[in-house]
């Protein structure tokens, strides 16, 4: 059982937010500013953080600031500010995560997940050396299974996305566009059919990530290309 | 210190004491130097005449009948021979060979020898010198008189007149011999104490008074001066300044205009300077003479000092110039041609450009026909001051010219809307002085009116943005707890169908909340971009993938025709993508089922334009301009989701990135026309 730590000033909220995770077997403790928030975490074992931002008496971001003096534990960020300016502030402050209200119940589920296993298995990475296994934070590719996994679950791709996939995480980091990824991946000239190739995208980005939207893996830098996030 | 009367005062009457200190040292030094010279010296002078006596002697014939004769030698008795000498005290004796000569009264002479003569001589009352055998004797005589005795060294001729035939007389001299003073004896007195000449006698005796001071004037000089210096600065700074007043103390004798003061004063001086000639003149020297002098010094002394003390007050009340005559009248000459100006200017002004310009060419064509007559006689003169004119006229009118530029390259600065840089007011010629004035009223009214439009609009915005947080908050609830319900076990199913409802609805209200933002963002201009090389033709690939599910649903089909090349803008990527994807999202929306999306990137090599062209489902009976307005949705029943705002963001964003969006609607068709400069 990991003790997942809810903190907003919003009762309702909060409420709603502990429902869903007892669904998924967590243990919730409750919050309603960043006071009560730092009380409890000094008392308790805490595995994650969910952290509102306007809160009265100690809002979000001195929280984030005290929790981070000493502590790694994951902090999302949730507030209905989502300006991108505040979410680079605070992504920079130290939280993992930023979900802006209003907030799907499943994708903030599927991100507390990703916090909880980041964090508990932190360091447990195997098969580093495997010359055939790809990876990027939690996007495994392991390439003598065919196989692709994403915070431990498997990834039904179908071959062409498998394939686009592959290319893009052994590359990481780089910028490709669709032309060049179609001459790679299908060791052809592009003819104008590689049209094909940004609908895979997205479908690949539907599979692997959270919020498709906002990918976390797989970007798109628009009229630029795609690239997998070096993570 | 600076306002001490009784300082003051001592100032003024101790400058004239150090002055006149100094003055008489001057005068001592200049005579001290000169007493030897005032006149000839005594020995100069007294050698000299025994001298010619001496030599006269030489030439006295035995014809000539001696009144005396001494049982060996002649005796010659002369007058006072010098004017010069005071004859009475200097006796003297001169004897040369069987001859002598002296100036003791004949009565004397006439019963005396050569030797009771020289007897008379060393009796007489006070000093002597006798010259034997070229060696001078005397009793107490401070001047070497050995080089006046080597001076007796002459020759004597005898000069005698020959005729010739043709009747010319020619003289011829012989030489007869030379003479020494070894051949002579002389005899004399003298007088010490008169080495000076009568006519001096009153300075030098003065001076001979001084002379006992000397040793102390030459420490009181130096102090004296100094003093002086103190004194004078001190007084520049104190006059003029009282006690408790900041204004400089002015009186009557300060405003008496300056010329009438110093004519009056000098012409006190001359009077002055006048008394004192005469005095000197007339050889009085006496007590009373030097009271005057005194006197007179101090008078001119006080004359200077109040001139010179209003001087320093008019200098520091600054009233010298309007304290003169000459000041007055220049202050009135001034006031006389400004009145002048006034009134022509307002004259001139009063008319409008056209009177005004025929005017000042009525005037030039005068002036050039006076200047031409006045130099009738020298026509080349009259040409030459006629072209000078001339050419000051057409100076004049490139600084007018000039003046008119600026202001309308100003208005055209306004006109596009750069309110920053100002007409300098004070370089414009006085015509031109209004019209900048208005220019740069309008210029910062419009400034003004600009600024707080961008206030104003991002005041909204930040309203928006923060009323939209509000609504979030609760928000999240309706969604969260919606979901809730729907995760329950419910049988009704008009229940279920109402949570369908409120799914839908406050799904949207989520949507219209973010767009609002958006779009508020958007039109005021409040957002940060990030400009960087874009590959259009990639970006439209990428869209119309992320939109092939939503299109297919419709059964659209996107046909993108673009060159094979790059297609580069500048832009930034992500705002570029939301003006894709509000288009896109439209069409999917409102695009009538089974028809083609033509998506065209026409390009030269400096504008990249962008076409996307769809079938709209409905009659689109509103105009391109309402259209494009926030919150205005093509089907007026707004049954579709949307928020209508995404024309207006799109626009907004993508002239945010110096594009043009326009719409164009034909029929049923309906299209989007985007333009960029390519790079």
């Amino acid at each position: 059982m990991y003790n997942i730590l809810v903190c907003d000033d919003d009762k309702e909220i909060v409420k709603a937010i502990e429902i869903y995770l007892l669904k998924e077997n967590y243990n919730v403790l409750k919050a309603y500013n960043g006071e009560e928030c730092l009380k409890i975490l000094k008392e308790n074992t805490i595995h994650l953080i969910i952290l509102d931002i306007m809160m009265p008496k100690k809002d979000g971001i001195e929280t984030i600031e005290e929790i981070r003096k000493d502590k790694t534990i994951p902090v999302i960020m949730l507030s209905a500010k989502s300006e991108d300016e505040d979410k680079i502030n605070g992504l920079n402050l130290g939280a993992d995560d930023y979900v802006t209200k209003p907030f799907n119940p499943l994708e903030l589920i599927a991100r507390v997940n990703s916090g909880i296993r980041r964090y508990t298995k932190l360091g447990n990475l195997q098969n580093e050396e495997d010359k055939n296994i790809y990876r990027s934070g939690e996007l495994i590719i392991d390439d003598n299974l065919k196989r692709v996994t994403v915070d431990d679950k498997e990834v039904k791709l179908t071959p062409t996305e498998y394939n686009i996939l592959k290319f893009l995480t052994k590359n990481k980091g780089i910028v490709y566009s669709i032309e060049q990824i179609y001459k790679n991946v299908w060791e052809d000239e592009a003819y104008g059919a590689e049209n094909i190739i940004a609908v895979h995208i997205r479908h690949i980005r539907e599979k692997i990530e959270i919020n498709p939207k906002e990918p976390k893996y797989l970007k798109v830098i628009w009229g630029i290309g795609y690239k997998i996030e070096k993570i | 210190m600076r306002n001490n009367k009784l300082l003051r005062a001592i100032s003024y009457i101790l400058i004239p004491i150090l002055v006149g200190i100094i003055l008489v040292a001057c005068l001592y030094t200049m005579a001290k130097g000169n007493i030897y010279y005032v006149g000839v010296r005594f020995e100069d002078q007294y050698m000299r005449m025994l001298q010619s006596i001496s030599r006269t002697l030489i030439y006295y014939d035995e014809k000539d009948a001696p009144n005396h004769i001494d049982n060996e030698t002649k005796i010659w008795q002369t007058g006072n021979v010098y004017s010069s000498v005071n004859i009475d005290t200097y006796y003297y004796l001169i004897k040369y060979k069987n001859k002598a000569i002296t100036n003791i009264p004949s009565y004397r002479v006439s019963s005396m020898t050569i030797e009771e003569l020289k007897n008379f001589i060393h009796n007489v009352k006070g000093n002597k010198f006798d010259i034997v055998n070229g060696k001078i004797t005397s009793d107490e005589l401070d001047v070497n008189l050995d080089n006046y005795a080597n001076d007796f060294i002459f020759s004597y001729y005898h000069t005698e007149v020959a005729k010739t035939d043709d009747n010319d007389t020619k003289i011829s001299e012989v030489v007869n011999g030379t003479t020494s003073i070894e051949q002579f004896e002389i005899y004399s007195t003298y007088q010490k104490a008169s080495k000076i000449d009568n006519q001096d006698y009153f300075i030098n005796s003065v001076l001979n008074v001084i002379s006992n001071y000397e040793d102390i004037m030459y420490v009181l000089v130096p102090i004296s001066a100094v003093l002086i210096m103190i004194l004078v600065v001190f007084l520049f700074i104190s006059i003029g300044h009282t006690k408790g007043k900041d204004q400089i103390d002015t009186n009557d004798l300060d405003r008496i205009p300056l010329e009438i003061l110093l004519l009056v004063g000098i012409s006190a001086i001359f009077m002055i300077l006048m008394v004192i000639m005469a005095f000197s003149n007339s050889n009085n020297y006496s007590k009373m003479f030097i009271s005057t002098v005194i006197t007179a010094y101090f008078v001119v002394y006080i004359i200077v000092a109040i001139i010179l003390t209003t001087l320093i007050k008019r200098t520091k009340a600054n009233i010298l110039a309007e304290t003169t005559i000459i000041g007055k009248i220049a202050s009135l000459i001034q006031k006389l041609i400004n009145k002048g100006k006034n009134v022509l200017s307002l004259f001139v002004s009063s008319m409008k450009s056209t009177r005004r310009l025929i005017f000042y060419t009525v005037m030039y064509l005068i002036i050039m026909l006076l200047v031409f007559a006045i130099f009738i006689e020298e026509k080349q003169l009259g040409v030459i001051a006629d072209i000078g004119i001339t050419i000051y006229v057409f100076y004049l009118i490139v600084k007018r010219a000039n003046c008119f530029d600026r202001i309308e390259k100003q208005l055209k600065n306004i006109y596009e809307g750069n309110t920053e840089e100002k007409l300098d007011v004070e370089s414009f010629t006085n015509e031109f002085k209004d019209t900048a004035n208005y220019i740069n009223d309008i210029s910062n009214g419009f400034e003004n009116a600009v600024e707080e439009g961008i206030k104003s609009e991002r005041l909204k915005t930040e309203l928006i943005t923060n009323v939209s947080h509000d609504i979030k908050t609760p928000l999240t609830s309706i969604i969260n707890y919606v979901d809730l319900i729907k995760q329950e076990n419910i049988d009704n199913e008009k229940v279920k169908e109402y949570i369908e409802i409120l799914e839908g609805k406050s799904h949207r209200l989520k949507r219209l909340t973010e767009d609002l933002v958006e779009a508020s963002k958007a039109s005021s201009g409040n957002v940060k971009l990030t400009l960087e090389k874009i590959n259009v033709v990639e970006l439209i690939k990428q869209t119309t993938g992320e939109f092939e599910d939503k299109f297919k649903q419709n059964n659209l089909e996107a046909i993108i025709n673009a060159p094979e090349e790059e297609i580069n803008i500048e832009a930034d990527s992500r705002y570029m993508y939301r003006v894709i994807e509000n288009l896109f999202s439209n069409i999917s929306k409102y695009a009538a089922s089974n028809t083609r999306i033509y998506i065209d990137v026409i390009t030269d090599e400096n504008i990249v334009k962008i076409w996307i062209k769809n079938i709209s489902a409905q009659k689109l009976n509103i105009s391109t301009d309402e259209l494009m307005q926030r919150f205005v949705r093509g089907d007026k029943s707004r049954t579709t989701e949307g928020s209508g705002l995404g024309l207006s963001i799109s626009k907004s964003l993508t002239e945010l990135q110096n594009g043009k969006f326009e719409i164009q609607i034909d029929g049923d068709l309906f299209k989007v026309e985007l333009e960029f400069e390519r790079i």
